[in-house]
């Protein structure tokens, strides 16, 4: 009798009653409770066999997955989560900036308010002209740095970043700034001359503080870079010392001639120097030759509220980091280009020569 | 290497609701290593990050399942929280210090980390573990493999298929009860 309604129900559940003995099951079930309750309970743990079976699946599936794994990937995704760490400490940086800039601001303008009576106290009228002129000049900076803001997050809609990058070694190695491949999910370079080439490359290494990246092409196509014609410049370079640079400030080479205005760069920074180059977002990370072909530095930003000042990483700032890199951290040794092929060029020449080294950075 | 063609992210949601295993393997081989990190620099091994991990994975899979579902974040930082939160239950577990270093957002997630379906999971398997064979074997053979009575007769060596079903009816009623005492020790 028992196993009688263990078949009934088992049948009831898997539709293979008659339409007659359906009924009649059905009628019972308004009758007796118990039988109800009996279907519901087996319905139940039928359910959790099932989810039992999908769940065994599912897992079976993921061991699969799990044996296609690649070690060496595996490894290399897990070295840029461990450099991943120190990214996020620096992701402070922005909140502890804002900060000292509040607090930087406050004593300042107790500062000036201190000048403002003293000068209300010899004339009461100049010292309204002149707070006037202040806020005045305020509001300019604040619109200025809006417009900034805006046109960064209008080029955001196809494309995070895109920046300039230069070879550094035949094997593939290339210098830009860090911040526009900090955070990145893919960089690709891309080249307009002379034939188009576009490569995935890797960020091998970043420094936020020199604001230096060391880029690495692992593209299965790349072949190897000529051998670079130009050289990394070790000592400083001298003021008023002749410039130029190469940079995609849109989606085409531009070149760029200055000076060398100053020794140090932004608020007294020992590693860059002040150039007198005309840069645009997209300069960054793009390499400042001087004369006779010598790499002196590489474009980092450009003061917001001055014209015609920029700044660029000094060479001797970049050499350094190259040589302080992790061990770990760099598969085969840095070959850097020891022959300038440059000096004593034209120009023209020079741009010739160098062009097919230098990439646009498009970060994604 | 051709890069494959780039999945977004409403591809591996797509994948993950329908079953695309090709591209579940590269969403599975995407972001292992995050979890790996997150483990092994956090006292686990590598192991439990595969555990870790798969159970996650698993999470994310099975909710998408659900029509009412609706992933609110990043696939990486779903099965970055959901690992977290898991890793921290077992480091609770095993009473060492239950602080993470973290290198990820994540969410904080309370109810939705899955440990529902895991407890029913870890009943319904030690439920069928206890059941013992044949038992065992039959109920997965009917209801997880869809097996025909009169092929699990064949391969049980019962003379019939009535007999197999008899057989089965009788498993069936053990592991109900042996289900009823589980939950009753949990309460």
């Amino acid at each position: 009798m028992k196993t009688n309604d263990d078949a009934l129900i088992d049948d009831y559940l898997h539709h293979q009653l008659t339409p007659a003995e359906r009924l009649a099951f059905e009628a019972r079930l308004a009758q007796e409770p118990q039988l109800a309750a009996q279907l519901a309970q087996t319905r139940q743990v039928v359910a959790e066999l099932r989810f039992l079976g999908q769940r065994q699946k599912t897992r079976a599936l993921l061991d699969s997955f799990h044996q296609d794994l690649n070690p060496a990937e595996v490894d290399a995704g897990l070295r840029r989560y461990a450099r991943s760490f120190t990214v996020l400490r620096r992701k402070y940086l922005p909140t502890v900036a804002a900060a000292a800039s509040v607090a930087v601001i406050t004593v300042f303008s107790i500062l000036l308010m201190r000048d403002y009576l003293r000068g209300v106290e010899n004339s009461l009228q100049t010292s309204y002209r002149s707070l006037a002129r202040q806020f005045g000049q305020i509001k300019k900076k604040q619109e200025v740095l809006q417009d900034s803001i805006e046109a960064v997050r209008s080029r955001d809609e196809y494309l995070k970043q895109g920046a300039t990058g230069f070879a550094i070694s035949a094997d593939g190695y290339l210098l830009t700034n860090y911040h526009p491949v900090e955070k990145s999910d893919s960089i690709f370079i891309e080249s307009v001359t002379p034939t188009n080439e576009r490569y995935r490359v890797e960020l091998v290494y970043g420094n936020r503080e020199s604001d230096v990246a060391l880029l690495k092409v692992v593209d299965e196509k790349f072949k190897g870079f000529s051998k670079i014609p130009y050289t990394f410049k070790s000592s400083g370079a001298d003021l008023g010392e002749e410039i130029f640079t190469l940079a995609y400030p849109r989606d085409e080479l531009v070149y760029g001639e200055g000076s060398l205005s100053a020794r140090t760069g932004f608020e007294g920074d020992q590693g860059a120097y002040q150039v007198s180059i005309p840069v645009n977002p997209g300069n960054s990370g793009s390499p400042v030759f001087d004369a006779q072909g010598n790499l002196i530095g590489l474009i980092k930003g450009k003061q917001l509220e001055a014209d015609g000042v920029a700044f660029a990483i000094k060479s001797a700032a970049v050499l350094e980091m190259i040589e302080k890199l992790p061990s770990d951290t760099l598969k085969n040794p840095l070959n850097l280009s020891r022959a300038n092929k440059l000096a004593g060029l034209k120009r023209s020449q020079q741009i010739k020569r160098i062009e097919e080294f230098v990439f646009q950075v498009k970060v994604y | 290497m051709k890069p494959a063609a780039i999945a977004t992210e409403a591809d591996f949601v797509n994948a993950l609701r329908e079953g695309d295993r090709g591209l579940m393997n590269r969403l599975y081989r995407l972001h292992f290593p995050m979890v790996l990190h997150l483990i092994t620099s956090n006292n686990g091994s590598e192991a439990e990050a595969k555990d870790v991990y798969q159970e996650a994975y698993i999470v994310l899979y099975e909710n998408l399942q659900k029509p009412d579902f609706e992933l609110k974040c990043k696939i990486k930082t779903y099965l970055y929280s959901v690992s977290r939160r898991l890793w921290l239950k077992r480091l609770d577990k095993k009473k060492s210090h239950t602080s993470l270093h973290d290198f990820e957002e994540y969410l904080p997630l309370v109810d939705d980390d899955g440990s529902l379906a895991e407890a029913r999971f870890n009943l319904i398997n030690h439920a069928m573990n206890k059941l013992g064979e044949p038992c065992r074997s039959i109920l997965e053979d009917y209801y997880l493999n869809d097996l025909s009575m009169a092929q699990i007769a064949d391969k049980m060596g019962y003379t019939n298929a009535d007999n197999a079903k008899t057989q089965k009816y009788k498993c069936f009623n053990r592991l109900k009860k042996i289900l009823e005492g589980l939950q009753n020790e949990d309460q």
